[in-house]
């Protein structure tokens, strides 16, 4: 018994050191960049390739043992489709293909781990956990900096076997969000190596570098390809139609759904969209697929967050609908909309895991005070952050967009109020002990890291972000603008001072208010609830997001047979 | 150029709450004559709310005064930016930020009729944001700027291409500031606020600042009116002055029409006319441009 029991203490010591050591590379990698600039990594020995496909092999196949064990058809024989086809394109077509790199080391890749690394690490300090959380976090980096997307796909599966082992052994067994999310994300994986299949036969390369000069010349052409891996990123970053894994998501604990959420799983699905957003755009069926599909989620999932009860559902949908606003910003695929799309995944990153702890404990302790004062953050960041989104959106000249992000922009502001009023309430309320300095918890690094941001915008965007987006589309970028920046800077860190100050200086239980614990404030979720039109949204906007899949898949199938006939030919 | 910002700015600071007062007196004033009463004095306002202040604090006095001071501030903050020429975007999510302090204020009050009115408070803030949105967006379709700046001073008139989404923010805010059919907002008269408002557990002290941060807000939602009508020239901004008073006019005038229409209507109705209108009106002018 003793011994299970040290054995135990010894493997969480193992992951939090692992996760520290993530941390401090993640952080190193920024400065060697720093320092070295740009890279390009070759690795075109053919034992190299077969090692990712064996690798590649392996994780599916765990992957179809996982589907075997939860009895799910679907999965297994999406999981043996997955199999045979990368066996069949790596025997057939992909050892004879030409590489132009494998390992792209750009500032996406240094912001993206820097992120990824410093969250990880935060959440294993929490959680201590399995050892999948490091791989999974892990795979994340490699999947950032892959530039081959065999590579990234290899990381891809990695990322969907680990999720599916951490939320499996997630202490409050939710069985059906993993059978779910096992589905949803199998399935999104034949979508990604049908693009790979697809960009391996017509374009016969498979290196997004190559893939993006393809499309800079023959204009769109790259679609054909790309609208099955941004399919495919959708699916796993919650998206309608798929957002179905999302309705059991609440029930794991909060250190499982802040990987999931903010670092692992969702992100990864975006990150995809983003990387291929040079080759979409308003005018091609993959940017037409995100846009529309972004959007249409950013609205519903909002007005499902503002009916929501649970604070954890609400925070679900928020994350779904955040994660909609980053994929029509990369689906509209111009410097400023890609801009906004990375520091918006930035910030709900760092903020999500917060909030979603705040969710947990039940009582606030004095340690969760900081925590309480930067979870106002992340409301005012993302409310105000929208503008940039905004006026790329306006440029495209798209009216139903534009009416979109009006709308859901307005129903996410109401959320976000809400939920702010609650937890100052909340937070008066109980009453809570001024902030101690001295103490050191992974929830302090966590809301430290957070300000760090807040403050750090401008210079994250001017010495980080601009870099990546001139070097990606080219000449100044229009969000290069400094001012702007500061200015965003300036007023989410006043809201957030202004509105933390009571918290932090600390209060009194408040006695004798006898009107506490009722819930008048649910009056406009209720009347939003219970109207037909909130329904009637719903259905519409799911019907409307499966017609365009619909749609642009089956043009890119005509597509797809033209230049197939062609290449058989 | 740099002194005339500071000017500007300062004259906004000092003389923005009497200007907010002022249009409130003539609005109250026009409701009273279309009810058949003489009505007060259009300096009223003022005077009330300096009695208010007199009067002292209050038992009240709790975490909610600092919150009503903070939401003062943004409202503040919202008309420094306007008037510095800064983004347009920026001064409407600084007035949203005040709002935001409003629902937080009331909501931390800890009264049934607070919370009630908080509530009402957000549902009216998003029923307004998407007219409020769409208008920054046809400026920046129009002027290709969302700075006041650019706007004011070199941007073409606005206010025949927009016509639409100027009839739209006209009766929006109408419906925001309309006291009759959402009653949370403060009262007419100061000796009301313990029936039916927001300012249910402010203080007096407290209620007057609430009071004076909703004359800026005013202010400068009156301020984007002017932006409709301004190029820079002496004429035009001699006609938007006018055509801005006669907004106010006129909006006295519609709040008399309905005087009560439930939450849930006016939420529609105004998220359907954001909706026609926007579409409808971003549709003409992106063919004209």
């Amino acid at each position: 018994m003793d011994k299970a029991k040290s054995i135990k203490r010894d493997s969480t010591f193992y992951i939090k050191a692992g996760g520290g050591l993530i941390a401090l590379l993640s952080v190193a990698f920024a400065v060697f960049h720093g320092i070295k600039g740009n890279m390009i990594v070759l690795l075109s020995e053919s034992s190299a390739f077969w090692t990712v496909c064996v690798i590649t092999v392996a994780a599916a196949v765990v992957m179809g043992f996982f589907a075997v064990k939860d009895r799910n058809i679907i999965a297994i024989l999406a999981s043996a489709i997955q199999i045979a086809g990368l066996l069949w394109f790596d025997i057939n077509i992909g050892s004879g293909l030409e590489y132009a790199a494998t390992l792209d080391l750009d500032w996406f890749a240094v912001i993206m781990i820097l992120i990824t690394g410093l969250m990880g690490g935060i959440i294993c300090w929490r959680t201590g956990g399995r050892v999948s959380l490091l791989i999974s976090i892990l795979a994340v980096d490699g999947m950032v900096l892959s530039d081959d997307l065999l590579w990234m796909y290899m990381f891809w599966t990695i990322i969907t076997v680990c999720a599916y082992d951490i939320v499996v052994h997630d202490r409050n067994q939710a069985d059906e969000c993993a059978s779910r999310m096992l589905l949803i994300n199998s399935l999104a994986g034949i979508g990604f190596l049908a693009g790979i299949i697809i960009s391996g036969l017509i374009f016969e390369t498979v290196c997004l570098t190559t893939l993006y000069l393809i499309d800079t010349i023959y204009a769109d052409m790259i679609s054909t390809a790309c609208v099955f891996i941004v399919l495919a990123g959708m699916a796993r970053s919650m998206q309608i139609p798929f957002q179905g894994w999302l309705s059991h998501e609440y029930k794991t604990s909060a250190g499982t759904a802040s990987l999931i959420q903010a670092v692992t799983l969702v992100n990864s699905g975006a990150i995809l969209v983003i990387k291929m957003s040079p080759a979409m755009g308003v005018s091609n069926f993959a940017g037409l697929m995100a846009i529309v599909g972004g959007g249409l989620t950013f609205f519903i999932s909002s007005l499902n967050a503002v009916t929501e009860v649970s604070s954890r559902k609400m925070l679900a949908d928020s994350t779904s609908s955040i994660m909609g606003l980053v994929i029509m910003c990369a689906g509209i695929g111009t410097s400023e909309s890609v801009w906004a799309a990375v520091i918006l995944i930035m910030f709900h990153s760092i903020a999500k895991p917060l909030l979603l702890t705040g969710t947990e404990s039940k009582k606030l302790r004095t340690d969760v005070v900081m925590g309480v004062i930067v979870m106002m953050a992340a409301p005012f960041a993302i409310v105000l952050l929208q503008r940039e989104s905004l006026a790329s959106i306006v440029d495209t000249g798209n009216i139903i967009l534009v009416m979109i992000m009006c709308f859901s922009g307005a129903i996410a502001i109401l959320y976000w109020t809400r939920w702010l009023g609650s937890l100052i309430d909340e937070a008066v309320t109980q009453g809570i002990e001024p902030l101690v300095f001295k103490e050191v918890s992974p929830f302090k690094a966590n809301a430290w890291l957070l300000i760090i941001s807040i403050i750090g915008l401008p210079f994250i965007s001017m010495y980080m972000v601009v870099p990546y987006m001139e070097e990606l589309f080219g000449g100044m970028s229009a969000a290069a603008n400094l001012s702007d920046n500061i200015l965003d800077s300036v007023v989410i860190a006043l809201a957030v001072a202004l509105a933390a100050y009571p918290v932090y200086k600390g209060t009194e239980a408040k006695a004798g208010s006898k009107d506490r614990g009722m819930h008048t404030d649910e009056e406009t979720s209720e009347m939003l609830r219970k109207s037909k039109s909130t329904i009637k949204a719903q259905v519409i906007c799911n019907i409307l997001s499966v017609v365009i899949v619909v749609i642009c898949i089956g043009f890119t199938a005509v597509n797809l047979a033209g230049l197939l006939g062609g290449v058989l030919q | 150029m740099i002194i005339k910002t500071i000017l500007s700015v300062l004259a906004f600071i000092v003389f923005a709450p009497f200007a907010g007062a002022i249009l409130t007196g003539i609005t109250r004033k026009i409701s009273a004559r279309a009810q058949g009463r003489d009505g007060g004095d259009i300096t009223q306002p003022i005077s009330d709310c300096i009695a208010l202040l007199q009067k002292g604090r209050g038992e009240n006095s709790g975490i909610q005064g600092y919150y009503v001071k903070v939401s003062l501030f943004f409202n503040v903050l919202a008309g420094v930016l306007f008037y510095a020429g800064m983004d347009l975007l920026m001064t409407i999510a600084c007035l949203g930020l005040g709002i935001i302090f409003m629902v937080i204020a009331a909501s931390v009050s800890g009264t049934y009729y607070s919370r009630l009115g908080a509530d009402r408070l957000a549902r009216e803030m998003v029923a307004a944001a998407p007219m409020m949105f769409m208008v920054a967006i046809g400026f920046y379709v129009r002027c290709g700027s969302f700075d006041v700046k650019d706007l004011a001073m070199s941007g073409p008139v606005a206010f025949l291409p927009l016509l639409g989404l100027f009839a739209g923010y006209m009766l929006i805010p109408c419906g925001k500031l309309r006291r009759s059919s959402f009653e949370y907002r403060m009262p007419h008269a100061m000796y009301q606020k313990d029936m039916n408002s927001i300012a249910d557990a402010f203080d007096r002290k407290d209620a007057a600042i609430c009071e004076i941060g909703s004359w800026y807000e005013k202010t400068v939602l009156y301020s984007i009116t002017y932006l409709f009508f301004a190029n820079g020239t002496l004429l035009m901004t001699a006609v938007g002055v006018v055509c801005t008073v006669l907004t106010a006019v006129l909006q006295g005038i519609i709040e008399n029409i309905e005087p009560a229409a439930d939450g849930r209507r006016a939420f529609k109705s105004a998220w359907l006319w954001a909706f026609v209108i926007g579409i409808v009106n971003l549709v003409i002018i992106y063919i004209i441009i």
